[in-house]
């Protein structure tokens, strides 16, 4: 953590990645332990009573001391009250946390002392204490922390901010649950403590969601999960971010998503990528789960993916999108542009503006500078190029490829043997299936600003 | 010692402007609170007082005058150093449990407040004729807009403007010509009389003039305006000077009630009561300014104590708060706050509504509250972690024990006699 805040203000993508991985472990891990009960609350620690190795009671739990304030506090000693005296017992002598605390040792074998001023107590500095978040606005207050045992020892994981903290506090648990309260646990990574002596507590990350980040980076983050924790991941993600993210990961990683996820969740990513996309990825999931797939999808967007589908996915047909843009031949400009600006089509799929006549056939191409420049009745077929380079359906990767690069262009035309225009097939898709993986996803020299 | 260099201090000030400056700088949250202090409920009180024991409670001004400072002085410290409200402070050093159960004590007996203001509001202005289904959905409508879209700084003037309406209780007061020597008699010899209602309107008369929820504006209010341990010494005086202006209004407030319905021997329940008793005894002129003074009194009021209870509410939970934050930085503040104003605001336009059981329960609980309250500042201004070198000194400690003893005893008296109507009925 020291090390990440002396970086410049561009840290580069490695560590944007190794932050984010240690987030989304810590967010996961917290969502286990809470689901497995291993999260012990301070608030329900105090007032335990502290009973030694020969069942003696020795008195009751004050406070916890921890090791330092900063990453991940240690507990260290356990604090109660003799009359007006503080001692404290080192928290190695602890045999278990149950409903009292039971010690390995007998009272006097325990090393008791005197607790002193410096020592860093969790109720008195941390408990109640005001959060501010990276502008210094208040957001709430520490109303419980959250302590688990990891690697044998006692540490402080998230505190907690939440209602259902609020009713534990105030032994209504159970009014809690009836009003269905949620939990709200903050990691401790979000935490810095500062100005403990003033009772203020910052947050590092002002509630950033993982969506926030470009899809590329989270796709960088998700490589580094186990198979099942992926699954998790995606399923916090919202759909649009979800399937630009599964475009960015290779297909064995994509194949074990999808195999994690529920069909609704695939469905509806699906519906949000390009048709040669969602083809590719129905391609690796079973022939029933695909068609399950495509009903559980919007019925225009199911079509053009399962036309796609039938063509092989080394051919031109299968690698094509059919989210082109085409145009009438007996159109006049003036129409066109009006057609055009009704469908507003993207960037990507507007580099050139494919000409068919009444039979769908393709006859010309037209650029967008052209079709402006042109008076507004003149007729499509009369300033459209007639010479225009397609390619058949059934053309190999390498032919396109080839093609696409002898003739210097963004995007290619896919005809079937009739001559109808069934598709196109930009740049970049051929250059997703020319490079080889390993090239691609080579470290990119860039900045990534905060 | 400490007084000598008090008085020192004091002799400098007279003739330097850099001090009159400075002075007028910090000057606001302690004239703004103890103002307040004579609301709608406020007047009332001190009305009957006057009206039915003459001038014979003027007495009890000179130590509520003298409490008040000490309590208030504390608020206006513990702010000071600190930067922190009372909830705040009450939250992190006495942990959830005492600052959830004040919250929601505070918060019940408040809006009981709020309410009661509104009822003034409609009550002064019916005695101008203006209907309260005008004047409430108004008052609300102003109230709202100016605390939404103005910063501290404006919405301090418009208080200290509010808080110089009280001179209009100064002048009905001379207008009631009251038997002056009497009246400066009565404020210094202290006199008794064991009578159930003499008791009940004594208590009346203290518990109305400190609240819990004033401790709790003024340390915030101190807060948001930014006084730090180097101007203390100038809010100080804010505070006192306050102290004094509120309690030399309540005396007029009696001396006029007491030199024409007292004589007159007529009854009244409300201040409404005691401005229509005015009319014929002191001219209508006096009734009119008694009735404005009521108006502006109770819309001050409908100002200060949502705002108060928004603060310690969000203090207490920790969330932000402050008329200088944007509704984005400080949604929970200007929710609460909007919800008391509408709340309150739509209680008085029920047709008929009978407000005795809310008035009382929320007299109860200000009541109980008030030495817990009490106990707590006292506590928190003697921690030297918190307080630093302003702690309490131990002459200081000994009169605010005295103060809280006298208090508490008063309140407990007051809550059973809520509770148990004909307590004093033996006597």
């Amino acid at each position: 953590m020291d090390e990440e805040k002396k970086l410049p203000n561009y840290p580069s993508s490695a560590d944007v990645k190794k932050h984010f991985v240690k987030e989304i472990d810590q967010l996961l891990d917290d969502i286990d332990k809470i689901k497995k009960g291993k999260i012990n609350f301070f608030t329900k620690i105090v007032g335990k009573k502290i009973i030694d190795a020969a069942d003696k009671e020795m008195g009751t739990v004050h406070d916890l001391i921890i090791s330092s304030i900063d990453k991940a506090p240690e507990v260290i000693a356990v604090v109660f009250k003799e009359g007006k005296n503080m001692k404290k017992i080192p928290f190695k002598n602890v045999n278990r946390i149950k409903e009292n605390i039971y010690l390995l040792t007998k009272t006097e074998e325990t090393e008791i002392r005197n607790a002193e001023e410096n020592d860093i107590l969790v109720g008195k500095s941390l408990l109640d204490k005001q959060l501010v978040d990276t502008d210094g606005l208040k957001v709430v207050r520490v109303n419980d922390i959250a302590f688990s045992k990891i690697d044998n020892r006692f540490i402080i994981v998230s505190i907690d901010v939440g209602m259902k903290g609020i009713f534990r506090r105030l032994g209504m648990s159970k009014l809690g649950k009836l009003m269905n309260v949620k939990e709200k646990l903050l990691p401790w990574d979000y935490v810095e403590p500062l100005e403990i002596e003033l009772g203020k507590i910052k947050l590092t990350i002002p509630r950033k969601k993982l969506s926030a980040l470009p899809p590329m980076e989270i796709a960088d983050v998700i490589e580094e999960l186990s198979p099942r924790d992926r699954g998790m991941v995606f399923n916090m993600l919202d759909n649009k971010t979800a399937a630009e993210t599964l475009e960015e990961l290779s297909p064995d990683i994509q194949k074990n998503i999808i195999e994690n996820l529920r069909n609704q969740k695939v469905a509806a990513i699906l519906e949000q990528m390009d048709a040669d996309k969602s083809a590719d990825i129905l391609n690796t999931v079973t022939k029933e789960r695909s068609e399950r797939l495509l009903n559980l999808m919007k019925k225009d967007v199911a079509l053009g993916v399962e036309n796609l589908l039938s063509y092989d996915h080394e051919t031109a047909g299968g690698i094509m999108t059919p989210n082109f843009v085409s145009i009438f031949s007996n159109h006049t400009a003036q129409e066109t542009i009006d057609y055009l600006r009704k469908i507003s089509p993207s960037a990507k799929h507007a580099y050139y503006l494919y000409v068919i006549n009444d039979i769908k056939k393709l006859v010309g191409v037209l650029s967008l500078r052209n079709l402006i420049v042109a008076p507004p009745e003149k007729k499509v077929y009369e300033i459209m190029s007639r010479r225009v380079v397609s390619i058949y359906v059934n053309a190999s990767k390498e032919d396109i490829a080839k093609t696409i690069s002898a003739y210097n262009l963004l995007a290619i035309p896919v005809v079937n043997t009739e001559g109808q225009l069934q598709g196109v097939i930009t740049v970049d898709d051929v250059l997703d299936v020319v490079i080889p993986r390993s090239w691609k996803r080579r470290p990119l020299h860039r900045n990534v600003t905060k | 010692m400490e007084k000598k260099a008090a008085a020192q201090e004091c002799y400098k000030m007279k003739f330097n402007w850099k001090h009159i400056l400075l002075f007028l700088a910090v000057l606001g949250p302690g004239i703004i609170t103890a103002s307040v202090d004579n609301d709608a409920g406020g007047i009332a009180t001190y009305s009957i007082a006057g009206a039915h024991f003459g001038y014979s409670l003027l007495w009890t001004l000179i130590p509520i005058t003298i409490v008040l400072i000490i309590v208030q002085e504390m608020a206006a410290r513990m702010g000071a150093v600190t930067g922190k409200g009372l909830a705040d402070l009450i939250r992190e050093n006495f942990g959830l449990k005492i600052t959830l159960w004040i919250t929601i004590g505070l918060l019940i007996a408040n809006i009981a407040t709020t309410i009661a203001e509104f009822a003034g509001i409609a009550a002064a202005a019916g005695m101008f004729g203006i209907s309260k289904y005008l004047i409430v959905p108004f008052a609300a409508i102003i109230i709202f807009w100016l605390v939404l879209r103005s910063n501290y700084k404006t919405l301090e003037k418009i208080f200290l403007i509010l808080s110089l309406f009280y001179v209009t209780y100064i002048i009905s007061g001379f207008m009631a010509k009251p038997d002056w020597g009497l009246a400066l008699k009565s404020t210094l010899v202290p006199s008794f009389q064991f009578n159930a209602n003499y008791l009940l309107v004594f208590i009346g008369v203290i518990g109305t003039t400190i609240t819990p929820w004033m401790q709790f504006y003024l340390q915030s209010s101190i807060v948001e305006k930014g006084i730090r341990t180097d101007n203390y010494k100038y809010s100080k005086w804010d505070v006192i000077i306050g102290c004094f202006i509120t309690n030399i209004v309540s005396f007029f407030i009696i001396v006029a009630s007491a030199a024409t319905i007292f004589v007159a021997g007529i009854q009244i329940v409300d201040a409404t009561d005691a401005a229509h008793a005015l009319a014929p005894l002191a001219g209508s002129y006096a009734a009119a300014l008694f009735a404005f003074g009521l108006f502006s009194a109770a819309l001050f009021g409908a100002f200060i104590l949502p705002l108060s209870t928004s603060f310690y509410i969000c203090e207490g939970f920790g969330w932000e708060s402050g008329v200088n934050k944007k509704f984005r930085e400080a949604p929970q503040f200007y929710v609460l706050f909007s919800a008391i104003i509408l709340i309150s605001a739509a209680v008085i336009l029920i047709p008929k509504i009978n407000l005795i059981y809310l008035m009382l329960a929320s007299q109860v609980i200000n009541g109980i509250l008030l030495p817990v309250v009490l106990v707590s500042m006292l506590k928190l201004t003697n921690n030297k972690k918190l307080m630093g070198e302003y702690t309490n000194s131990k002459i200081y400690n000994f009169f605010v024990w005295i103060a809280i003893v006298g208090i508490g005893a008063l309140s407990i008296l007051l809550v059973l006699t809520t509770i148990f109507p004909n307590l004093f009925a033996f006597i």
